[in-house]
């Protein structure tokens, strides 16, 4: 286990912070840079036309066009007979022309106008007014020699100062270009060092971006390690859950030939005169053993469900003599607590059913018993329908079967039935210690009904009952051609007195079925010998074939199985001595080795002298009965599957 | 209008100017030449020139707008006939004019711009005669409001004032 983070979120919080600061930084350069690009593009633009070089060109122009004005003057004061009016005049306006441009608002947006600019726009002005009446374009004044002499007089004393205007225009611009240049210059530091700045706070965003994918990267690997973790941890919680479910599964089989021992041994007693107080205590002791017996057998069973191991074999089966069954044994059971069994079975249901009767079996009487358990008056009502549209029952149909527990008992409560079907759950504490039981029932029951195709539902109210439903999805079945005679009421066989009984071999490695068995076969009157494993079984046929051999299926050294094919091996007497199989396992694959394995039949335990009797006159007729002066031995102990 | 075939074919041409090569005399100039075409020309009135008067100009069909102007604070009305019809009317055939003002100022301008925009030779400014003190009496005047692009130094410097002579190259 890794110590968890103690402080897991300041970190992002942190870089989150300057993330922030680097991003407004960020936007603060972007937004200087844009005022600076912004500043240059508008200085373009005031200059787009009277640019510092435009303003020498325009001065400049004025001087030249001055001087050419001032020549021709010259030149016709000096020839008059040479004189063109119209040339002088267009000179004239040419002049003029460039006037405006040079007026001082016209570079007052560059630098401020100086007083010699005024000075000598105001005299320019003064000599336009003089010669305008004489020069202009639609002049009508006569250009007397007099009137050019005094022009080119007065247009001499502008020279000095339009040079001086044009050397001011020069300068201006070399100003200007300077005071351009140097803020070129400003901005380009300006750029530099936003740029520079820039540049840092891209690196410091990346070194940021870098930290947070790293720290990323580090949750991530660990997030990686805690859920291999998990997934070990998960692993392991697994691994151990199965092993306890094969220890209970194995505790539970282990549990079970004791207790079928013990419940043996107590059937014998009866057979005994006992004393009124010895045989109440008996029957508590059988009473509890087969209480426990019944618990252990749930916890087998919802072992095999949890480890999938449980299987459903449906064969063909007479279920409303299986529902006679049910009926029988549990209106005695209600009866001993004062409730009456009602069991209304619809015609609608088929008699022959493909199902697994022994399942259907446990499910009807773990809700009945539990609907037992749980009333202290009033009916129990066994409902069996089917459900849906009626239909054609030939083979092969599929049959809703709907069986329908209700009882008048204490009922559930709402929060109750949300978990009345999980494992271990019982009514509530108090309930359980007032009725018992594994918890299991309910399980079993729904899981069994699931892997048959359907489940069971419960609707309850407190104090009013509760119903429970148990819906099936049953194989119509055909009925068997021949119909077997019920085994139950065949006629007693008796052996005539002085028949000799049975020789038997008996392999069985536990003591005190070994003692079981002796007692029965002896109160049948047949002759007992015993073998504790398979080795000795095979040894002591050979030595002395019996008529038959009782072998139970588990034991060290050599199994049943394996000293039956030893047997049916051999050339002897073991080839052909009938064998029949013993054992706790109710499996039809149990069943099928056995017979595989050369066996001529099979006996659950615990086995009952009515089962030894069956089994024995079915081979040996009258011989295998019990003999005539004997006893009845006690009824067999009541099993639950 | 005997110009109305070359306009025809001018407005289906090429930026180059064409020339029919029709026989339409170009008249002589009457009064004062105010504007003179020379070099590729194939019209021409006076020896190697094409002279016009004030009244020729006048004759060809004569267009009108207003503009901003960077001499001017105020927009102005210029009118006078379109560039390329006086090219035309001297039959003109190049790729540079080279328009020279009074003052002996020259600046080159792409033929193209005669076709391409409506570049007119101003002789009227608010409907008024301008003197050449007003930059007249002929004035290159592009369109500039129509378009964003004619704003730039590029097209006003190419704006000629006091245009005395255009020599097609």
């Amino acid at each position: 286990m890794t110590e968890p983070d103690p402080t897991p979120t300041p970190p992002s919080g942190y870089s989150g912070r300057w993330a922030l600061v680097v991003t407004v930084l960020l936007i603060a350069v972007f937004a200087a840079i844009g005022w600076i690009q912004a500043r240059q593009s508008s200085q373009i633009k005031t200059s787009v036309y009277y640019t510092e070089e435009n303003i020498a060109w325009v001065f400049s122009q004025l001087e030249l066009e001055f001087m050419q004005l001032r020549d021709n003057l010259r030149q016709t004061e000096r020839y008059p007979q040479n004189i063109q009016p119209d040339a002088l005049r267009e000179r004239y306006e040419i002049f003029v022309s460039r006037i405006p441009l040079v007026q001082p608002d016209q570079i007052s947006n560059l630098v401020e106008p100086q007083p010699t600019h005024v000075h000598t726009v105001g005299l320019i002005k003064k000599f336009v007014d003089q010669a305008d009446p004489f020069l202009a374009e639609n002049a009508v004044s006569a250009l007397t020699p007099e009137v050019i002499t005094q022009l080119r007089r007065e247009i001499e004393s502008l020279g000095d100062p339009i040079h001086d205007l044009s050397l001011m225009s020069i300068n201006i611009m070399g100003q200007t270009i300077n005071s351009r240049n140097e803020a070129a210059r400003d901005q380009n530091r300006i750029s530099i060092a936003l740029n520079i700045f820039q540049g840092l706070l891209t690196i410091a965003f990346a070194l940021l971006l870098l930290r947070q994918v790293r720290s990323l990267e580090k949750r991530k690997s660990e997030l990686e390690t805690s859920a291999i973790k998990l997934r070990e941890a998960l692993r392991g919680a697994d691994v151990a859950n199965v092993a306890k479910s094969a220890f209970l599964a194995n505790m539970s089989h282990e549990l079970r030939t004791p207790l079928n021992g013990i419940l043996g041994m107590l059937s014998l007693i009866h057979a005994h005169k006992l004393q009124r107080e010895q045989a109440s205590y008996l029957r508590n002791a059988q009473e509890s053993a087969e209480h426990l017996l019944s618990i252990v057998n749930d916890i087998l069973d919802a072992s095999k469900l949890e480890s999938k191991n449980l299987q459903i074999d449906p064969i063909d089966i007479d279920l409303h003599r299986l529902l006679g069954e049910v009926e029988s044994l549990m209106a005695a059971m209600a009866q001993s607590k004062g409730l009456t069994l009602q069991v209304n079975l619809s015609p609608a249901v088929p008699p022959w059913v493909k199902a697994d009767g022994m399942r259907i079996k446990q499910i009807l009487q773990n809700l009945l018993s539990n609907a037992i358990k749980f009333s202290s008056q009033g009916q129990l009502t066994l409902d069996i329908e089917v459900t849906g549209a009626p239909q054609t029952l030939t083979e092969g149909a599929v049959v809703p079967l709907r069986l329908r527990v209700s009882d008048q008992g204490i009922g559930i409560d709402e929060a109750t039935q949300a978990r009345l079907f999980q494992r271990f759950s019982q009514g509530d504490a108090s309930t359980s210690r007032q009725y018992g039981g594994s918890g299991l029932g309910l399980e079993i029951s729904r899981s069994l009904a699931r892997l048959m195709g359907g489940d069971i539902t419960v609707q309850s109210t407190p104090n009013r009952g509760s119903v429970f439903m148990v819906e099936l999805q049953l194989l119509c079945a055909q009925a068997p051609q021949q119909v077997l005679a019920p085994a139950a009421p065949a006629p007693v066989l008796q052996r005539l007195p002085g028949t000799p009984g049975l020789d038997i071999v008996v392999a069985e490695d536990q003591a005190v079925n070994r003692k079981f068995m002796e007692v029965l076969l002896k109160l049948m009157g047949h002759q007992v010998r015993f073998a504790e494993d398979g080795e000795q079984a095979v040894r002591e046929v050979r030595r002395a074939p019996p008529d038959v051999v009782f072998m139970d299926l588990h034991m060290p050294n050599m199994d049943g199985l394996e000293a039956t094919r030893l047997l049916r091996a051999g050339a002897d007497a073991g080839a052909t001595v009938p064998i029949i199989a013993v054992t706790a396992d109710a499996f039809e694959e149990t069943h099928e080795r056995a017979l595989a394995a050369g066996m001529n039949a099979f006996l659950s335990k615990p086995v009952s002298i009515a089962q030894i009797e069956s089994v024995l006159t079915q081979l040996f007729g009258i011989r295998g009965a019990a003999a005539a002066p004997k006893p009845q031995p006690a009824p067999p102990p009541a099993q639950t599957a | 209008m005997p110009l109305s075939l070359t306009r025809r074919l001018y407005f289906l041409g090429a930026a180059a100017l064409l020339l029919t090569g029709s026989a339409h005399a170009l008249d002589t100039s009457k009064n004062k030449v105010i504007l003179s075409l020379s070099g590729s020309i194939s019209l021409k009135n006076a020896g190697s020139l094409a002279n016009f008067d004030m009244a020729m100009l006048e004759a060809l069909p004569q267009h009108s707008f207003t503009t901003k102007t960077p001499w001017y604070p105020e927009p102005k009305k210029f009118t006078g006939p379109l560039l390329r019809d006086v090219l035309a009317a001297a039959g003109a055939q190049g790729k540079t004019l080279k328009a020279v003002a009074l003052n002996n100022f020259k600046v080159e301008i792409p033929a193209g711009d005669a076709q391409q925009f409506g570049v007119i030779v101003a002789r009227l400014m608010n409907d008024k005669p301008m003197l050449i003190r007003d930059k007249g009496p002929l004035f290159i005047i592009y369109p500039f409001d129509t378009l964003i692009e004619l704003q730039s130094t590029r097209y006003y410097s190419r704006s000629a004032w006091q245009l005395r002579s255009i020599e097609v190259q």
